[in-house]
């Protein structure tokens, strides 16, 4: 009798007990959502709100001030993917970041291996790459376009090394100038990609460099079999940011080109821009703004499936 | 629009000796101390004769105090719409004429109505009917042109004369001169900031004009006319001949119209297709070269006559929410509509709409060549100088990116035309196209 009134005690103790931990736990799940509430609200304010006014918008035909505006269904979604100038906006998209994504992905995985293996001067190297990354984009535009001039750097450099033959208007040819922004795009946003890399790589545990040293591995043995596996993560995190990054990419373009010559470099971003701000068409730039993000969430989601897919 | 009425926007942009027809700014009781907040196009530090005289008009009113917020041509627009579209935004602001932005303004019920003021203090007696036509909705004048704008081929003369040239009047002597140049290592004898796009478009605009003359862009403006009828056809033609001599240099989509004004000013390039918007800063830039820069009429690209041309240089807007609205109306009266304030903004390089006596002005020496090259042959008509006032922006970025594949060679003449014909027909029927709207009645 006295150990069952012991047991009933000890049960009542645990489901008190419990009962303590599931309040403590409520209480810290309130006080966690009363911290969240304020940046849920902003977000809610100023991501999700206009988010569903701009996929409104897209329906309409609106001149951006006006206080009516003429429902038009799919019309302006109809005229978009009938216009030529969208579907080469969108390929130049496209291309810009494949050369944007490539270039920070690779080139900035191997200098920042090559700044993990540095003894010295680490910092002084991280900095001189983020440089870039800090400065103002109308002036990294600037720059480039001072460099891409028939006379400006570039042109001089490759005389002085004898290759005057290759030398053009970089911006001016049609062959080239994409190319060209992409390059100068991927120079103001690889060193974020070093800074990225570089703590991934200093996460890594260094037990499997040793092992990978006693068993008599290279550095690129070490690289392709330690590094770039345990980094895979990271590469997906920089690989979403520079695609999402290049998808939207519109001052290098705008300071520089404009879309031109011959809509060599024109993106979505500076399509809708003119659509919009130019034509006064802000229906119909709406549709390209909902198109670009479709494109860029169906990018985003498959690269995070195919990420997910390797990991299994 | 009458092809006589575009001739009278030029006949008033010049050379009259005539009085002005300023009238007393008539300004009502101040609204008290306060801010008259303008947004102007210009860059920001670029002083100028209108800065001038704001000043001028800003100590003479010390109730109100005007605010000048300078940001430039590309975020004057993109900067005005939110805040005006929000109720608030400038009193004031100076932006582009035409469709576009501006038009969505004045339909959308921002932008104030300034006929009463155009009827009451004797504006409609200095704009003409024809300029107050582009500016005027429904009968209602909603924006103040301040200035004209002509444009020419602007030369060295000293190259001129080192190489024996004469300035030429017919196709055929242009291209005369132009072979000579070539021959005498002159790579670019044309400069074209292919880059950019808008200045070599000016010049394939200057040859359509040419080649239709002022009836033929009357009927394809506002009548049943097309884009892809012979004379632009012929002129676009004449336009790609001229890139495939070369004479436009070897890489003309390399160069900015900031590098090939640089190259003009230094004589690399002797000659170039541009407006008296340039001459302001040319002043400073080109240095003691500036007096060597001539300007002559584009000959005819079809041996008929040579016509001026003349377009309104940025329209004058106030907020139709402005609670000084009255000071703002008073401030365009005085920088506009006075004799002393026009004489002004002409001895700085623009050309004021309405009358100047240029007996008290000492103008700039290549503009006062731009002026009599007009005026020379005003009698044959006056052409539009810029076609982007008078279509929608869609036809003139069809323009702008068909001009720049002629120069690399991916576009034909005949798609070029074709494009903006299609682009027109869209824009034609969205009622994008401007109308042939009345001047309003006092």
């Amino acid at each position: 009798m006295a150990r069952t009134a012991t047991r009933a005690q000890a049960l009542t103790h645990q489901q008190r007990a419990r009962r303590r931990h599931l309040r403590r736990g409520r209480r810290r799940t309130l006080i966690a959502y009363a911290f969240l509430a304020p940046a849920l609200i902003l977000y809610v304010m100023f991501v999700v709100r206009p988010t569903f006014q701009l996929f409104g918008m897209s329906f309409y035909t609106w001149n951006g001030v006006s206080p009516t505006r003429d429902f038009v269904g799919l019309d302006n979604f109809k005229r978009l993917f009938a216009d030529p100038l969208f579907w080469k906006s969108l390929r130049n998209n496209l291309v810009f970041v494949v050369l944007l994504v490539a270039f920070n992905v690779t080139v900035g995985l191997i200098t920042a291996s090559a700044l993990a293996r540095a003894t010295r001067g680490r910092l002084l190297y991280q900095l001189v790459f983020f440089l870039p990354v800090v400065q103002a984009s109308i002036v990294t535009a600037l720059v480039w376009k001072w460099i891409y001039q028939p006379d400006g750097l570039l042109n001089r450099l490759m005389e002085d090394v004898g290759l005057g033959f290759l030398t053009r208007g970089w911006l001016g040819d049609p062959n080239t100038a994409l190319a060209a922004l992409a390059l100068a795009a991927a120079w103001s946003g690889f060193g974020l990609s070093v800074v990225i890399f570089l703590a991934g790589i200093q996460g890594i545990d260094h037990t499997l460099y040793d092992a990978a040293k006693v068993d008599g591995a290279n550095v690129r043995q070490i690289f392709f079999n330690v590094t770039a596996p345990q980094l895979r993560p990271v590469v997906t995190v920089v690989f979403l940011l520079e695609m999402i990054g290049a998808f939207q990419t519109f001052d290098i373009i705008w300071a520089t080109t404009r879309g031109g010559p011959v809509s060599a470099t024109e993106v979505l971003a500076t399509y809708m821009f003119k659509r919009s701000f130019t034509e006064a068409q802000f229906g119909y730039g709406a549709a390209v703004a909902v198109t670009l993000m479709i494109i860029v969430l169906t990018a985003a989601l498959i690269s995070l499936v195919i990420r997910e897919r390797n990991e299994d | 629009m009458a092809a006589t009425t575009l001739t009278a926007v030029a006949a008033l942009a010049l050379a009259g000796c005539t009085s002005g027809g300023g009238t007393d700014s008539g300004k009502d009781e101040p609204a008290g101390d306060g801010v008259l907040n303008l947004w102007y196009g210009y860059e920001p530090g670029q002083a100028d004769a209108i800065t001038e005289l704001i000043a001028q008009w800003d100590e003479a009113n010390p109730d109100v105090t005007v605010e000048i917020t300078a940001m430039g041509p590309e975020l004057n627009p993109p900067s005005l719409l939110p805040a005006l579209s929000a109720g608030e935004g400038p009193d004031m602001w100076a932006g582009t004429i035409g469709s576009g932005p501006s038009q969505a303004f004045i339909d959308a019920g921002l932008v104030r109505d300034l006929t009463p003021y155009y009827c009451d203090n004797g504006w409609n007696d200095v704009i003409p009917d024809e300029l107050a036509t582009i500016v005027t909705t429904d009968g209602k004048l909603f924006g103040i042109p301040n200035s004209i704008e002509s444009t020419g081929v602007f030369y060295r003369k000293s190259i001129f004369e080192q190489l024996g040239l004469e300035v030429p009047t017919t196709w055929d002597e242009f291209m005369d001169v132009v072979t000579t140049l070539v021959e005498n290592g002159y790579e670019t004898p044309i400069g074209t900031a292919g880059q950019d796009a808008w200045p070599v478009t000016q010049l394939l605009g200057a040859m359509w004009m040419s080649a239709v003359g002022p009836d033929g862009i009357e009927k394809t403006l506002f009548g049943d006319g097309t884009w892809t009828e012979d004379g632009f056809q012929q002129a676009t033609q004449m336009f790609a001949d001229l890139q495939g001599n070369g004479y436009f240099g070897p890489e003309p989509l390399a160069y900015t119209y900031q590098a090939m004004t640089a190259d003009f000013y230094n004589g690399v390039v002797p000659m170039t297709y541009t407006g008296g918007f340039v001459i302001p800063g040319a002043q400073e830039d080109a240095g003691e070269n500036f007096d060597d820069i001539g300007v002559f009429a584009l000959p005819s690209v079809v041996d008929g006559p040579i016509y001026a041309n003349a377009s309104p240089g940025e329209g004058w807007y106030v907020n139709a929410n402005s609670a000084y609205a009255d000071e703002a109306a008073d401030l365009l009266n005085f920088l506009f509509f006075t004799d002393e304030s026009r004489t002004k903004i002409l001895e700085g390089g623009l050309v004021p709409v309405g009358p100047v006596d240029v007996s008290k002005v000492e103008l700039p020496s290549v503009l006062e060549e731009l002026l009599s090259e007009q005026d020379k042959y005003r009698e044959n008509g006056t052409v539009p100088t810029f076609i982007e006032v008078l279509t929608p922006g869609g036809i003139f970025e069809v323009m702008q990116t068909g001009v720049q594949g002629i120069l690399a060679g991916s576009t034909s003449p005949d798609q070029l035309t074709q494009s903006i014909q299609t682009a027109w027909e869209t824009e034609k029927e969205a009622g994008n196209t401007l109308d042939a709207s009345a001047a309003p009645q006092c």
